[in-house]
């Protein structure tokens, strides 16, 4: 799988990348207990940050632990507790930026982040689990597979008290960018197929359940606060204690380090970010400004007024 | 030759010093044959990424702590949050103890509208030791989420400030048409006033209730008398149609000049939205509005005191476009027809109007606006002349503003100085007739303090 990966990475990069030595991506951040199983082992060992990931490497973690994968596209895949995954595909073409991803999650949480490629070109990401197929269109998905699955989506809308299989069952949840983002990522969507139903979620926060091997998706349905604390837990460690910041570099404020730019969106020209109107939030602003450009009529002027 | 699987410890610092950046703390690390740290060799040479070209140093040290925090904010300011939150994500992982990292976490969270997971990582420092600047933040991005989730909004803002014009009646003159004289050019200094309310609440599904009311008031401090108050209402209802935003709204508009009532505009407003991605958005606006004018003190002639009343209709198509996430251009052009009881009163043209602002930082902006009207009236004025009157009106203004907090150490106190913005503008308002005498110009400088509130 590794040789035809590297022939069609040759095929769409050229020389750059022919000397990369097929490497896809790189284990970016790693906690407790990580293990790999290329090619070359016999046997998994553990992982090691800044080791390239290849095609088809195996991944797995244990409890608590998780791990960041970057690929050479900017997506990025977490791996989060007691998981293993595979990626399957992966093709792209920096010159053209297009490319496609695929990946297989066996068990465990997971989280995706569609590389601004993928959201820019059309280009494809799919990921598969035991009984689902999700196909993503640039955005950011969650996931968790087996009996993680089953104890994150207890109790939730909808989701059936018996009869998942905690071996396969699947709860997908798809995160944003969402539709009042002031980012330049584009709102994504996903697919999820399995048994023979297809489900389409296009709103941040609302999640699909399959119980197992040829059931229909259940949702989309809003995923609670607790459910998406469940899940956070086995994605992004918590502090641990309630001491202080023990971050080894200063940061600027939260205002100014993420660029403010939600206090002073409405400053962008005649059409502003409004939050106020949800589904539509860029919208044409209102002059409430100072005496300027007005029409003869005494109107309020053009729409370029200052507020 | 490198070991892909040896493990050292504390070897980051050459890792480091291969790449010119500080070291990481975390002990495992790629290293090679000979024990020293390195950078990942397969993705020395790869190629740059246009929207992302510090990325192929990520690739090779992924797990660098300045370089990743530096990274995150470059991302953010440039509007990639996602490839923010990631490399945030990665500092967490190493260090999940550290809560300046997660505040900055929670706010880019908040910014991709992911707030389900943004109250998640403020519920998780609520409990921790935070310095009272980041509990502050904590409150603060708490507060934006939850109100972006909110059913009913409200937010304003009030400013005053002070205005110089160089030829203050001319300015006037411009807002109210007081072209049926010959104005007088005598520059002016004056205060000015101004406030507005919107509010928001949504009535099922997609659609909303809202409402907004404002006014402003000129008065003159020295030079010529400048009085001038206007107050504008609107009621309407906001929903998607198709990819469409509709926003339909009757709306009331009055004004007063020297301290009499003036004019009186009751109507109705169109406007449709779409959105192009994140990047682009297109309008279009029509009004619709009776003008009653209640002019004794002005009219040339008493018989015509209502001659102005009359339908106006002013329709207007926009585009614009984020250059990059900090800098946004647009332009419109509309055409607009202003019927009058007196022939000559009556109007059509077009109009055209282009904005850029910038966002510089620490909340603060750069503005920069221009728009240029064509009038041709519709009748000459018997009275004055045999000649139709035919104006050409610019305006064009420059502003830079910044919130007080812009100009604190920290440049953010999550406080009232985050509302308050102290703004500096320059204008110039021209107006070119065929009647000679109506031609003026006017340079304006103003500065203003800005309080607003909601968000």
């Amino acid at each position: 799988m590794r040789k035809s990966f590297v022939v069609a990475l040759l095929a769409f990069a050229g020389p750059a990348l022919a000397q990369s030595n097929g490497a896809i991506g790189v284990n970016a951040a790693i906690r407790n207990q990580v293990s790999m199983k290329t090619a070359a082992d016999a046997a998994p060992r553990p992982a090691v940050l800044r080791e390239s990931v290849h095609l088809g490497d195996a991944i797995s973690s244990g409890p608590a632990s998780q791990l960041q994968v970057l690929l050479r596209d900017r997506s990025i895949f977490t791996l989060g507790a007691n998981a293993r995954m595979t990626i399957d595909k992966f093709v792209y073409d920096p010159a053209r930026g297009t490319g496609d991803v695929a990946a297989s999650v066996a068990k465990g949480a997971f989280r995706f982040m569609s590389g601004r490629t993928l959201s820019r070109t059309g280009g494809t990401a799919a990921v598969t689990t035991p009984v689902a197929s999700i196909g993503v269109r640039g955005t950011i998905l969650e996931g968790v597979v087996g009996d993680d699955a089953i104890r994150t989506a207890e109790g939730e809308q909808g989701i059936p008290a018996t009869g998942s299989d905690p071996l396969t069952a699947t709860l997908i949840v798809l995160r944003g960018p969402g539709p009042r983002t002031d980012g330049l990522d584009k709102p994504g969507s996903i697919e999820v197929i399995s048994g023979g139903g297809k489900v389409i979620v296009d709103k941040p926060g609302y999640a699909v359940f399959i119980g197992g091997p040829g059931q229909a998706p259940i949702g989309p349905f809003l995923v609670s606060s607790a459910a998406f604390s469940k899940l956070g837990e086995l994605l992004r460690p918590p502090p641990s204690g309630k001491g202080g910041d023990e971050g080894p570099v200063d940061v600027q404020s939260a205002a100014v380090a993420s660029g403010e730019i939600l206090q002073q969106a409405e400053f962008s020209a005649h059409v502003v970010y409004d939050p106020v109107f949800t589904e539509f939030p860029v919208v044409a602003s209102d002059n409430l400004g100072v005496v300027c450009d007005p029409g003869p009529g005494g109107d309020t002027g053009g729409k370029f007024c200052p507020r | 030759m490198i070991s892909r699987f040896a493990f050292a410890n504390g070897a980051a610092v050459g890792a480091a010093l291969l790449i010119g950046m500080p070291a990481a703390a975390d002990p495992a690390i790629y290293v090679s044959a000979d024990g020293r740290a390195s950078v990942n060799p397969d993705f020395r040479d790869s190629p740059p990424v246009a929207s992302d070209p510090d990325y192929g140093l990520v690739l090779q040290a992924p797990d660098d702590v300045e370089f990743t925090l530096a990274y995150a904010q470059k991302r953010a300011s440039a509007g990639d949050l996602i490839g923010a939150a990631a490399a945030l994500e990665r500092l967490l992982l190493a260090k999940p103890n550290w809560h300046a990292a997660r505040l900055f976490y929670a706010a880019v969270l908040v910014r991709l509208d992911d707030l389900q997971a943004a109250k998640r990582e403020l519920a998780l420092l609520r409990d921790v030791e935070l310095t009272p600047d980041q509990r502050a933040e904590v409150a603060k991005y708490d507060r934006l989420a939850s109100r972006q989730t909110a059913r009913s909004r409200i937010s304003g803002q009030v400013s005053v400030g002070f205005a110089y014009d160089s030829d203050a009646v001319a300015a006037l003159a411009n807002a109210v048409n007081l072209g049926a004289g010959v104005p007088v050019s005598d520059d002016g200094l004056s205060v000015v006033t101004a406030g507005s309310l919107s509010a928001a609440t949504q009535l099922g599904g997609s659609a909303e209730l809202y409402g907004s009311l404002s006014a402003l008031a000129k008065n003159d401090i020295s030079g010529p008398d400048q009085r001038y108050l206007r107050a504008d209402a609107a009621l309407g209802i906001g929903f998607a149609l198709g990819g469409i935003g509709v926003r339909a709204a009757g709306l009331v508009r009055d004004v007063s000049i020297f301290g009499n009532h003036y004019e009186l505009d009751y109507g109705g407003r169109l406007e449709l939205t779409h959105r192009i991605g994140t990047r682009n958005a297109v309008s279009a606006t029509i009004e619709v509005v009776q003008q009653e004018y209640d002019e004794p003190s002005f009219a040339f002639d008493p018989t015509f005191t209502d001659g102005r009343n009359g339908v106006r209709i002013d329709g207007t198509i926009g585009f614009t476009t984020r250059l990059t996430a900090r800098q946004t251009i647009g332009f419109d052009v509309g055409y607009e027809d202003k019927d009058a009881d007196y022939a000559p009163y009556a109007y059509h043209g077009a109009h055209a109007g282009f904005a850029y602002s910038a966002l510089l930082g620490r909340g603060s902006y750069l503005s920069v606006a221009a728009s240029v009207r064509d009038y041709r009236y519709r009748a000459p004025d018997l009275l004055l002349t045999t000649v139709k009157r035919h104006d050409t009106r610019s305006f064009a203004r420059v502003a830079l503003g910044g919130p007080l907090s812009a100009f604190t150490a920290s440049g953010s106190t999550a406080d009232f100085r985050e509302h308050l913005i102290l703004e500096g503008a320059l204008s110039y308002t021209r107006r070119d007739a065929k009647l000679p005498y109506l031609d003026y110009d006017s340079v304006g400088a103003e500065t203003r303090l800005i309080y607003r509130f909601g968000s």
